[in-house]
């Protein structure tokens, strides 16, 4: 598979006013000062046609900076960048027909009108005919279930119904490319899930490359294959979501339900340590680089008069955590 | 022929959106009839006072005039530079700004399209009302009527670019509304709002002559009998000023694109 974008030494900086607090108001006005921050700091990657991948970082990572620039909005400070060969800043109008954008706080629907006046606008937008556009309707329509409220004004939509629209929108011009920002920001916990299988529907029928940023774990364990992980402007990690999970679980919690209640929290190896103590449930945390699973199970039935037991993973969730924290 | 079809489906879906507000045509038609009511006996009173002509010029030519002003400004063009302005404040002009065509074509056909049913309906009504009201002007028809459309299409243009160049300092500045207020006052008071042209002192009528403010609104002086000698150069003076500000505002774009910063990136 080729490479459908290439990034190389990205950077970008903002620039902004500040004011010197110990001089007056003319002074300020007449020698302001100008910061700079660097919002995405000389980062590199590549992602391959068809793959799906996660863009994640915590607020003020610069990851909606680098998913602007990757699109044409914003104009890189430094570096290189091609999306299906084009340089979205000097090919901006030839990138268009090829990427397709899902902001998930904003909105490109008309308010008062039926979902498909936008897509007809959209589809005009990309110099699709009218039998060109209305055979997409139909098609997305199908896909992505919009026929209980194609002809509803976009405003009487839910925010579900609406995120499924605005996909669906984005998809009219049969794009190569997806970029979607917190696509599943807001939604309900069924809405989230109707409209992740949504994403990899299109991955996989329509070949679509996913490039998405969430918070939402579950968006990224459940659509993308790979991660990668920005924090302060720089990529910290860049691998697949499987590997992640296995090099970075360290932790393990065990669950124990007593056959009477608990009354006594004995101390703990070095290692171990409890989360919850609770008289109808206990969970412990284990550092598997500190004392091994089994070990740690040993010595917790030899502690407690055990009914039943649980081992989980770390969450992806509290994966992420740790490596932003680390960071 | 795909730009004129995206022009046509742009302008058409805007106005469709707009015409599901049904309470802002009927606002926009109290607007109408209460400040042509007004202006009207004002203005009747004023000029039985001064023997029924002031300049030369009698009642009937100046309320068409104050009335073909009134229709435009039912179009609204100059709504555009709020439009862009809440936009880049919001950051939704990003929403538009990786599309194929460019964002103040765009925003240019929105605008028109929000605002031609209103100008349509009430135009015709209006029309109507003035006939019944005031009578039908004397015109030379055969040089109004082109002349009209001629006039009418390209200070609509003009004004799109002005306000669009005002709208695009959003990108420079936070506030654009004291911009915007000076020249929208401009733009009112050479185009006959508050006084009739007919009643300018000479430097005054200079000035709206020559201004690009005035310009946009040449459209209200085609019923005075002045504009048979003078329509080749204030139609000159309209394509003069569409170059102008075209070249400035597609220059500032251009920055305004370098410069753009969108919250959350």
């Amino acid at each position: 598979m080729k490479n459908i974008i290439e990034v190389k030494n990205l950077s970008k900086d903002y620039k902004y006013k500040v004011k010197n607090e110990n001089k007056g108001f003319l002074y300020n006005l007449f020698n302001e000062q100008e910061k700079v921050i660097r919002a995405v700091n000389d980062i590199s990657f590549n992602v391959k046609e068809g793959e799906t991948v996660a863009f994640i970082g915590p607020n003020g990572a610069g990851k909606s900076t680098t998913i602007k620039m990757l699109t044409g909005i914003l104009y890189p400070t430094n570096g290189n960048i091609k999306i299906c060969g084009l340089t979205p800043i000097k090919d901006r109008n030839a990138l268009a027909y090829k990427i397709g954008t899902v902001f998930g706080q904003r909105s490109q629907l008309l308010p008062n009108l039926p979902l498909t006046e936008s897509m007809e606008m959209f589809g005009v937008m990309y110099d699709m005919d009218k039998d060109s556009v209305n055979k997409r309707i139909e098609e997305l329509s199908e896909l992505f279930d919009l026929k209980e409220f194609i002809h509803q004004p976009v405003r009487k939509l839910s925010l579900g119904q609406r995120m499924r629209a605005e996909i669906a929108t984005s998809l009219i011009h049969s794009p190569k490319i997806i970029f979607l920002d917190e696509p599943t920001i807001g939604l309900d916990v069924v809405s989230k899930k109707s409209l992740r299988d949504l994403l990899l529907k299109i991955n996989k029928e329509e070949k679509v490359t996913i490039f998405l940023t969430s918070h939402d774990t579950e968006d990224i364990q459940s659509i993308c294959e790979r991660c990668i992980i920005i924090n302060h402007g720089k990529i910290i990690i860049d691998t697949s979501t499987k590997q992640l999970i296995n090099d970075y679980v360290k932790n393990k919690n065990i669950i124990i339900t007593p056959n009477v209640e608990f009354t006594e929290y004995p101390k703990l190896s070095d290692g171990m340590s409890y989360i919850k103590k609770d008289k109808n449930q206990i969970i412990v945390g284990v550092d598997t680089e500190v004392i091994h699973t089994q070990k740690a199970l040993q010595e917790l039935i030899k502690h407690f008069d055990i009914d039943d037991i649980n081992i989980d993973n770390e969450s992806l969730e509290s994966i992420i955590r740790g490596i932003y924290e680390k960071d | 022929m795909k730009k004129i079809r995206f022009a046509s489906t742009v302008t058409k879906i805007f106005m469709k959106n707009q015409m599901q507000d049904k309470t802002n045509l009927l606002l926009d038609v109290f607007n109408m009839v209460s400040r042509c009511l007004i202006v009207f006996l004002l203005y009747h009173y004023i000029f039985k006072l001064n023997g029924g002509t002031i300049n030369g010029v009698d009642y009937k030519t100046t309320m068409w005039s104050m009335f073909i002003y009134f229709c435009i400004m039912i179009l609204n063009i100059r709504r555009l530079d709020s439009i862009i302005m809440n936009e880049v404040r919001s950051g939704n002009v990003e929403m538009f700004m990786n599309k194929p065509t460019n964002y103040l074509t765009i925003c240019f056909f929105r605008v028109i399209g929000q605002g031609i049913f209103s100008f349509l309906f009430i135009s015709i009504l209006g029309i109507i009302m003035m006939i019944i009201l005031v009578g039908i002007p004397n015109l030379n028809l055969g040089v109004f009527i082109p002349t009209f459309i001629i006039t009418l299409f390209l200070g609509q243009i003009l004004g799109l670019l002005i306000y669009g160049l005002i709208g695009i300092t959003a990108f420079f500045i936070q506030n654009i509304r004291p911009i915007h207020w000076v020249v929208d006052k401009l733009v009112m008071v050479l185009g006959g709002s508050y006084l009739p042209i007919s009643m300018f002192p000479k430097v005054m009528k200079v000035f709206a002559f020559i201004s690009p403010f005035g310009a946009i609104n040449f459209a209200s002086s085609t019923v005075y009998d002045s504009w048979n000698n003078e329509f080749i150069i204030r139609i000159g003076l309209q394509l003069f000023w569409i170059v102008v500000f075209g070249i400035l505002l597609s220059f500032v774009y251009k920055k305004s694109k370098e410069k753009a910063m969108i919250n959350g990136g």
